[in-house]
């Protein structure tokens, strides 16, 4: 199989990367941890620069998948190792089981039967699924899952099914690929918020992150896409800035997209309650390149203050979350009273915590490229979505110079 | 405002290395538990000590209502370490106000530990050839080697002299505090645009026994969280002092009151039991400031100023015990123990203008202000 392009990772970079590698007529291979593609741009409500719906932009790549017989991929599939150099590695691959076949038409009547309910980790355990699912109605692939550490075999669904997809005595597989080159997109994940202590993350129930924010306000979200703090309607809401970014203590660097996040999240507030206050309590606002005009537009805004002083002590009094700041500007100190306080936690790369032999990262868990391993999306740097799809498609050139035969 | 970039180089010099890294989150005073609403420290004195606005470091009682509790240090995302800046910019204002200021500046200095030691050591050498005591024979007393009398009226004349000095520093840091520049409230504006300076009060020696009060208990002390044993550790050494002034005034009881003629009292003698006990709680409380400096590097180790001055008060607690153990053993090495103490009581206290002992006098007077423009934190 030599010359093929191997891509690792099913988030937004990942297919960009491979698609455009696979259109210029290379073999590629995406492997994807998960049992679905998409990865972390397919839990946002909107994403930057157009602040359109996920699944348009993820969508057009599953197509542009789909008509292309040089693109293969597979789901539910780990990289144990890599070993060997630029034009010549060899990769060994874990693809554990799914249990649930191509038969399946996705009719959800195994979903029905099961017994066992678990937090849904696409909703950052903000709602509950079945240990037989699908994430949501845009997944891909379009086939139901079992979670292999959650079921019991019970086999309640294998009676139900009528399409003879699902067998529960699959076992794990292992594969060995040969490949010239390795696009490396493994992605990131939010920085866990319990650990940055004065934040009240995981003490106050009304205190969420800003993925979990995205779920949200999300119409496939836990909360059918109504932003609500107790069930109720909010009337106040403050944005923390920097939650646990450009801090030693946690994440050194800059996020670099949580200050836009948290300005296209007031607007989510704006479009639901015309009359609810919003804060968004910052370091520095870094709106950067074009983005400027996005930030000058919300700023302006009515009822959006923004403060210049990171939020650093977080209490709750009746159900409501009590934060303080001194604000930089005044030199005063401002407590804010709100229904939600959403924390603009940073990016963490998957690597810091999950290596993979054979992928050198820095001291932060970013991956340093070297000849035939070509990072792309935020397993380079903290990026944007647009951002990561322009490095996706330079990984792609990149990565079929080494495979050119 | 005049910003003096020398100035900020100076406090770097004197222990605020990490000055520069601060890049004004203000997470400092939130979590700070001393700091007040109405414009809140450290954030403020960071940038001051960034530009080096000289005039408004040296005028704000802001810094010594700091107590070096570290939470700022322990939340600041840049190692920026607020707890320590701020302790070198007192260590700056204590060298400012000091007279006379050549022997501030030196003794602020580590090259200036030579003329700490060296002062005293001439002033014994002086002594003993002058008066030529000798060792005397038998049983250790040391009011036999050096009459008590003498060292009465050396520490009369140190105590003047501190007085003296300490009197000068307190004016001059009194009203620079209340100076136009010095006040948290640049102004008030009230109703048709009339300006109201913030000024002390003049119920100055209601708000002194308050102060007084707050400092016997450590009320503020309490307050911290990360360096909890910063209240622990203060406690016992100013206690530890206390108790051993009681029991010197009662070593005056029975020279003076009750006709002894020396002080080579039984280890079981009231008085010696008080005195042993003040040396055991300063010692313990010493060597746990001493072993908790090194706890956390991210909060900092402390500045020369701040370790001149610990050392110092547990030498004291050590060579006072070293004479007592040598005197009861029967070595005449106490005697030389004794002069070593002398020299190095002497340090403490003649020198506590320059170092930072003279914190409780600037303290206090911080505390006074505070409570007299309305700036204490109600708790």
């Amino acid at each position: 199989m030599g010359g093929e392009i191997l891509v690792i990772g099913g988030g937004i970079a990942g297919l960009t990367s491979a698609v455009e590698a696979s259109e210029t007529g290379y073999s590629v291979v995406l492997v994807e941890k998960t049992p679905f593609l998409g990865g972390r741009v397919a839990q946002l409500n909107k994403y930057f620069p157009k602040l359109c719906p996920p699944f348009c932009g993820l969508e057009i790549l599953y197509r542009r998948m789909r008509t292309n017989p040089k693109l293969k991929f597979f789901t539910n599939t780990e990289v144990m190792s890599i070993s060997g150099s630029a034009g010549d590695f060899s990769v060994n691959l874990r693809i554990k089981p799914r249990f649930v076949n191509e038969n399946c038409t996705a009719c959800g009547k195994c979903k029905e039967v099961c017994p066992v309910e678990v937090e849904n980790e696409y909703d950052f355990g903000l709602s509950k699924r079945k240990a037989i699912y699908l994430p949501h109605t845009m997944a891909m692939p379009f086939i139901y899952a079992i979670d292999e550490f959650k079921c019991n075999k019970c086999g309640e669904c294998v009676k139900v099914c009528k399409y003879n997809a699902i067998n529960l005595n699959e076992t794990e597989k292992t594969l060995n690929l040969k490949v010239s080159a390795i696009i490396v997109a493994t992605g990131w994940k939010p920085y866990e918020a319990r650990k940055i202590a004065n934040l009240g993350y995981g003490k106050f129930k009304n205190v969420v992150t800003n993925m979990e924010f995205e779920r949200l306000a999300s119409l496939n979200g836990p909360t059918n896409g109504k932003i609500l703090a107790n069930g109720n309607p909010i009337n106040s809401i403050a944005f923390a800035q920097c939650a646990g970014s450009r801090d030693e203590n946690h994440l050194p660097y800059c996020s670099a997209v949580c200050c836009l996040a948290s300005l296209k999240q007031a607007t989510y507030v704006r479009e639901q309650y015309p009359n609810a206050k919003i804060y968004i309590f910052y370091i520095d606002i870094r709106a950067f390149g074009r983005y400027e005009d996005f930030f000058a537009k919300v700023a302006k805004e009515k009822g959006i203050e923004l403060i210049k002083g990171k939020v650093a002590k977080v209490e709750e009094k009746d159900g409501k979350v009590l934060v303080t700041a001194e604000d930089t500007a005044t030199g005063q100190k401002i407590h804010k009273e709100v229904d939600m306080l959403v924390l603009a936690t940073g990016m963490q790369p998957s690597l810091a915590e999950n290596p993979i032999a054979g992928i050198e990262v820095d001291e932060y868990g970013f991956v340093r490229e070297k000849p035939g391993i070509i990072p792309a999306g935020v397993a380079m740097k903290p990026l944007d979505v647009m951002f990561s799809n322009e490095t996706a498609t330079s990984a792609a050139l990149k990565a079929i110079q080494f495979a050119k035969r | 405002m005049i910003a003096d970039a020398k100035f900020a180089k100076e406090i770097i010099q004197a222990g605020g290395k990490s000055l520069k890294k601060c890049y004004q989150c203000a997470t400092c005073g939130v979590v700070c538990p001393q700091s007040p609403d109405e414009n809140p420290f450290p954030r403020k004195e960071m940038i001051w000590a960034q530009w080096g606005a000289k005039e408004r470091l040296l005028s704000d009682a802001d810094v010594w209502l700091c107590h070096q509790c570290n939470d700022c240090s322990d939340y600041c995302p840049r190692g920026a370490k607020p707890g320590e800046v701020l302790a070198a910019i007192r260590a700056k204002v204590v060298e400012h106000y000091t007279f006379p200021s050549f022997l501030s500046k030196i003794l602020r200095r580590p090259a200036g530990i030579l003329v700490y030691f060296a002062i005293p050591i001439i002033f014994t050498a002086l002594y003993l050839a002058i008066f030529t005591p000798e060792i005397p024979e038998g049983e250790i007393v040391l009011g036999k080697f050096i009459p008590h009398v003498h060292v009465e009226l050396a520490g009369f004349a140190v105590g003047a002299w501190v007085l003296l000095v300490a009197a000068i520093s307190a004016y001059r840091f009194w009203v620079a505090i209340n100076s136009q520049v010095s006040k948290v409230y640049e102004y008030e504006v009230k109703e048709g645009g009339e300006i109201k300076v913030v000024k002390s009060s003049a119920r100055f020696l209601e708000y002194l026994f308050w102060s007084i009060i707050d400092i016997l208990k450590h009320s503020k002390f309490q307050q911290c969280n990360k360096a909890k044993y910063r209240f622990y550790a203060h406690f016992m050494i100013f206690w530890g002092f206390i108790v051993l002034g009681i029991a010197t005034l009662g070593d005056i009881v029975y020279l003076y009151v009750l006709g002894y003629h020396e002080l080579a009292l039984p280890i079981t003698d009231p008085v010696k039991i008080l005195g042993n006990l003040g040396a055991l709680i300063l010692l313990v409380g010493s060597a746990w400031a001493i072993v908790a400096r090194f706890s956390d590097q991210r909060i900092g180790y402390g500045t020369y100023f701040d370790w001149l001055f610990l050392a110092t008060i547990f030498a004291v607690g050590v060579s006072g015990v070293i004479i007592e153990v040598l005197r009861y053993s029967g070595s005449v090495l106490a005697y030389y123990a004794y002069l070593a103490h002398l020299i190095i009581v002497f340090t403490l206290l003649a020198y506590a203008p320059y170092t930072k002992f003279a914190h409780l006098l600037y303290r206090a007077l911080a505390y006074v202000w505070a409570k007299s423009v309305g700036r204490e934190l109600k708790s």
